[in-house]
């Protein structure tokens, strides 16, 4: 299967204040990768990185391997609609140009000149999987944030991206919500052989999805699987359970494993 | 009609009031009046007019009836009067404000951007045209989330007429500075939704429009050029 990211030994440097890396991730095509970090950690630089939206004077140098959908982000450093990048603010990612959530998810279609008949195909699909139909005359601009946050994910998916990257884009969600949307986007990825990069914050619901785990501490990347590193504890947000187990340092992978269980609720089944 | 049509109309009906003697132009300014005040779901509007339009007169009376300087110079001559120019400057003010409300009260923004959006103009230069339109929303919004912030920090926003004017400040550099900080991420967002990717985009909701329409807003734009030679000539002999 084709590889969605290949990054390899990758440092980037920001002017001496900040440095990324140095990282490795490999994601294949329809994989979700996590990638967990406190305040300041580097995860919307990274994101930023990976979506192409890294201004050139922003950093200092950038070392190392990084192919981002087959092209090397080091060189070819710009926003493209295969790359969607959804923010925690999600009025801001707004075109802006829009009077109704109708209009705004079928604005980026629009301007990729799509016939008519298959923006509108887009548009249902997207407004019925995120449950927005009641939203559709709605301006944009009044929406409550977590709704707000369902109709960025729509304006996203439209656009059938390769590689999706939720900068946590979920926080404004209700638990609940948080999982139906998450349920939508397995769709999607199943459908378009999409690719998901969540950073959080929260272990919670991202490790439920996410096949690879990594945990990013002021800029360097450690990958982790079923053991969970103890200084998860420092800088991502944990049940409260597994926080004491972790910290008691009795890493028993079955005990955490246990632990983890009411936690992982699964992704359901595409029935959408 | 259009909203091109309507913009066209409002254009020569305004740039026209620029060319007219003052008896005509006093006609020609109480015709949108008029029309603002007959048409019910314009009528709200007039109160836009007044609250620009009186202060507009009584500055340019102020500054152009000469009563201030023969004030402070201890003159024995006190004019109140103003000067006719001023007066046909001040309505020609008028017909721009107020057929700028009619226009405003027939074209919705929503059409108008529509309008934009589906015409043959490039998207970039759409978009920017109706840039200055839609900010409304989002200052609104932004502005009652630092407002919320500040009042949080002991701003306070109630109050005399002084007290008020003071929290402008705070409320207007955290607005600018947080407006200057969101373009990054706003044109990042509009390139990842292909925006300006291909010269044309797909029109969903075309706008309407007559066949005769386009025919009339050139002919609206002839006679502003008619008028304008006319009144250029005019102006020559009287001088010459």
């Amino acid at each position: 299967m084709a590889l969605s990211l290949d990054i390899d030994r990758l440092v980037v440097d920001v002017y001496g204040v900040f440095q990324l890396g140095p990282m490795t991730l490999k994601l294949e095509e329809g994989q979700w990768l996590a990638v967990f970090g406190g305040n300041g950690s580097g995860k919307s630089l990274l994101a930023k990185f990976l979506v192409g939206a890294l201004e050139d004077s922003a950093v200092r140098h950038v070392h190392g391997r990084g192919e981002v959908l087959g092209s090397n982000i080091l060189l070819e450093n710009e926003m493209k609609y295969t790359r969607q990048w959804v923010q925690q603010s999600p009025y801001l990612q707004f075109s802006g140009c829009c009077f109704t959530v109708e209009d705004e998810i079928a604005f980026g279609p629009q301007n990729l000149a799509l016939p008519a008949a298959e923006i509108m195909i887009r548009v249902e699909t997207a407004l019925t999987r995120f449950k927005c139909q009641h939203l559709r005359l709605r301006n944009p601009q009044t929406l409550s944030g977590g709704e707000a946050q369902r109709v960025l994910l729509a304006c996203a998916l439209v656009m059938h991206p390769k590689l999706l990257v939720l900068d946590q884009a979920l926080g404004r969600l209700s638990p609940e919500a948080t999982y139906q949307v998450l349920d939508v986007i397995q769709c999607y990825v199943q459908e378009l052989h999409c690719s998901v990069v969540m950073l959080e914050h929260r272990l919670f619901p991202a490790a439920d999805y996410c096949q690879q785990r990594v945990l990013l501490n002021e800029g360097s990347a450690s990958p982790f699987g079923e053991q969970l590193p103890a200084s998860l504890v420092q800088h991502v947000v944990l049940p409260e359970q597994l926080k004491t187990v972790l910290l008691q340092e009795t890493q028993n992978i079955n005990e955490i494993a246990h632990l983890l269980s009411p936690f992982m609720r699964g992704g359901q089944a595409c029935s959408l | 009609m259009h909203p091109f049509t309507w913009l066209v109309l409002w254009f020569w009906y305004s740039v026209s009031a620029l060319f007219l003697p003052l008896p005509i132009l006093i006609g020609w300014s109480v015709v949108p009046v008029a029309i603002i005040l007959i048409w019910p779901q314009a009528r709200w509007r007039i109160k836009i007019v007044m609250a620009f339009m009186v202060p507009m007169g009584i500055g340019l009376w102020l500054v152009h009836s000469h009563w201030l300087q023969s004030l402070f110079s201890h003159s024995g001559k006190i004019s109140f009067a103003a000067p006719i120019f001023v007066v046909a400057l001040w309505l020609c003010l008028l017909v721009f404000f107020a057929a700028a409300q009619l226009w405003l009260q027939k074209v919705p923004t929503q059409v108008f951007v529509a309008a934009l959006f589906s015409s043959r103009l490039p998207v970039g230069i759409a978009y920017l045209c109706a840039g200055p339109l839609l900010l409304k929303e989002q200052l609104k919004q932004q502005l009652a989330a630092i407002k919320e912030a500040q009042s949080a920090r002991g701003v306070s926003f109630d109050g005399t007429l002084i007290q008020r004017l003071k929290t402008i400040v705070p409320l207007l550099s955290p607005l600018l500075l947080q407006s200057l900080n969101d373009l990054t991420t706003r044109s990042s967002a509009l390139d990842a939704r292909a925006f300006r990717r291909y010269p044309h985009r797909t029109v969903l909701k075309p706008i309407f429009e007559h066949r005769w329409e386009p025919f009339l807003r050139v002919v609206l734009l002839c006679c502003l050029l008619v008028e304008g030679g006319a009144f250029w000539l005019y102006r020559s002999i009287l001088i010459g």
